[in-house]
């Protein structure tokens, strides 16, 4: 049986998770389909704060800000240009499937052209002093990383369910059309939704940034994960947060047990055995959009 | 001349794994994003009989297409409820399975290190051991996959796999099993991803598990991409000339070699973005 440090070490990386996975089950919402560039914005913040770092040695606290700003920038460009006006389409989901995933390798060759394949770390002593509680031990690094993940989780909590932004955007992921006659505008609620996506990506691409190394290929690797844990929580925010968590503790356990480059073979492998054994509402939206073409 | 000739085995051997794809896609509307990793597994099936067991090409012909039957309908079993992005997103998820395991593996696969020595093909009348023989045996293969998609558009042109393509539902109301017809065209496409395998395998003579990537999967939706019609064998031949003509001028700039392979994938990247993008156009204008 495994010891309850591997079940705290879970958490501690679920909250990252679980930020990634907030963030792709707002656009999810909104729109209704994979959008696999929320793993492209995770993986470029994540570079972004690498370079402004240990490139142009930046404070830390400076290089996010920028991060931020710049792949607020991305994100909402792309979701104006290209999601909205996909989105109308008859079968908008497979194309914009398509069309997230080849900005995702797009933007993952732009990285390895500039960054070049291997794994990079940045030294930054962030609050590395140790702590251990009943022979539990984790570093106040984590600590912070969890408070605040749960802060930023409240407050979107906040901000979707006590001020009029978020009503509004809630009203528009239920019924887009319906929103359109009472007068919201739809396409301003989706635009903001994805600010904030962006914004929840770069936050935990900083946390990874401080916490483990970066590489060309975790943008996949999370934006699956986040799938996943969003899949399993039945597509809304509530569930897709428990299923980050549940999915860092599996994670763990699995490490815990199988060699560590199975790791993320239980994301996957969950993945395939959900979509198979789930009932069929989850996929289909109650109110379909009039769709053209 | 000889650099000539090793590219055309690759343009022979594109055009027979992109016939394999467009078939779903084309027949059925489904994006098959495990494409790859059926044609690393036939690679890798074929690598590991004639290494553990002694199997010669036609004996192993026999293992690859029974192992790409399996996956075909353990792939069409587990999506048969849905169709459309959610397939692609399970065949994603099984794509990176493989992935991982043919990484990780140590003992069956021999991890990343990949493996090595792989024989020649040695058919019972003649043995392959250069690159004329490469050449037409990958012709006789592709020629024998476009007579198959005549015969396919002869038979089915018209009818049922159309009618699968534009309303699965309607089709099952009207009491056709679409199970059973889904099932035969990806296992057609998988029998045909792991031939391809088990030939890229014997002409490289070396796999390991970087060499079946996502940007070979890129390629692959490119070229089905400009294909609008399977049975029309010139819009193959010409996409997938446009498509490898690519790389080729990009060496002419004479770049350092790490920086060839991100911009090649970019240029890609870039094209088929713009072809979503002037088809969406297309769409709206209609």
């Amino acid at each position: 049986m495994f010891p309850l440090q591997v079940i705290i070490n879970g958490i501690i990386i679920g909250s990252i998770y679980s930020l990634v996975t907030v963030g792709f089950c707002i656009m999810y919402q909104q729109l209704r389909f994979i959008n696999l560039f929320h793993g492209a914005l995770y993986l470029i913040s994540s570079y972004l704060i690498y370079a402004f770092f240990s490139f142009m040695g930046l404070h830390f606290l400076l290089s996010n800000i920028f991060t931020i700003i710049i792949v607020l920038f991305l994100s909402l460009i792309v979701t104006n240009f290209f999601f909205i006006p996909f989105s109308n389409f008859n079968q908008s989901a497979s194309i914009l499937l398509i069309f997230s995933f080849v900005l995702l390798i797009l933007s993952q060759n732009i990285i390895i052209l500039f960054f070049y394949a291997d794994p990079k770390v940045i030294n930054y002593d962030f609050l590395n002093t140790p702590i251990s509680i009943n022979s539990i031990k984790f570093i106040y690094r984590h600590l912070f990383i969890f408070f605040l993940s749960i802060v930023i989780i409240f407050m979107l909590f906040l901000l979707l369910y006590k001020t009029k932004t978020g009503i509004k955007m809630r009203a528009v992921s239920d019924n887009s059309i319906l929103s359109e006659i009472k007068g919201i505008n739809s396409k301003k609620m989706i635009m903001i939704s994805s600010g904030i996506s962006s914004f929840l990506a770069s936050v935990s691409g900083s946390f990874n940034t401080l916490e483990c190394n970066i590489e060309p290929n975790m943008g996949f690797v999370m934006v699956f994960k986040a799938i996943t844990a969003t899949i399993l929580g039945g597509g809304n925010i509530h569930g897709a947060i428990l299923g980050a968590f549940i999915i860092g503790i599996l994670e763990n356990i699995s490490v815990w047990y199988f060699p560590s480059g199975f790791k993320n073979l239980i994301t996957f492998t969950l993945l395939i055995l959900i979509m198979f054994f789930k009932s069929k509402d989850i996929f289909e939206t109650k109110f379909k959009r009039e769709k053209t073409g | 001349m000889d650099y000539f000739i090793h590219l055309s085995i690759h343009f022979v051997l594109y055009i027979f794994l992109v016939s394999g794809f467009c078939i779903l896609y084309n027949y059925t509307g489904l994006i098959n994003l495990s494409y790859v990793s059926i044609f690393a597994i036939g690679a890798y099936t074929f690598a590991l009989t004639s290494l553990h067991f002694n199997f010669n090409f036609i004996a192993a012909t026999f293992i690859v297409i029974c192992i790409a039957i399996i996956l075909g309908f353990f792939l069409s079993f587990f999506t048969n409820r849905f169709s459309g992005d959610y397939f692609a997103l399970v065949t994603l998820g099984f794509a990176m399975i493989v992935d991982v395991l043919l990484k990780n593996c140590n003992t069956i696969t021999n991890g990343p290190i990949g493996i090595s020595n792989i024989v020649k093909p040695n058919l019972i009348f003649f043995k392959i051991s250069n690159m004329y023989g490469f050449l037409s045996l990958f012709i006789v293969y592709t020629f024998v996959i476009l007579i198959f998609l005549k015969i396919l558009k002869r038979i089915y042109g018209t009818s049922i796999l159309l009618a699968l393509k534009e309303d699965e539902q309607l089709l099952n109301a009207l009491g056709k099993n679409t199970f059973n017809i889904k099932s035969i065209v990806i296992i057609i496409s998988s029998i045909i991803a792991a031939l391809a395998g088990q030939l890229y395998a014997t002409y490289i003579s070396f796999i390991d598990p970087y060499s079946f990537t996502l940007n070979m999967l890129l390629m692959i939706i490119l070229i089905s991409s400009l294909v609008s019609e399977i049975a029309k064998v010139y819009q193959i031949i010409i996409a997938v000339f446009a498509v490898m003509l690519i790389p080729e001028i990009i060496k002419i700039f004479r770049l350092p070699q790490e920086h060839i392979g991100p911009l090649q994938q970019i240029i890609y990247a870039i094209t088929m973005l713009c072809i979503i993008i002037l088809k969406a156009k297309k769409k709206v204008l209609q």
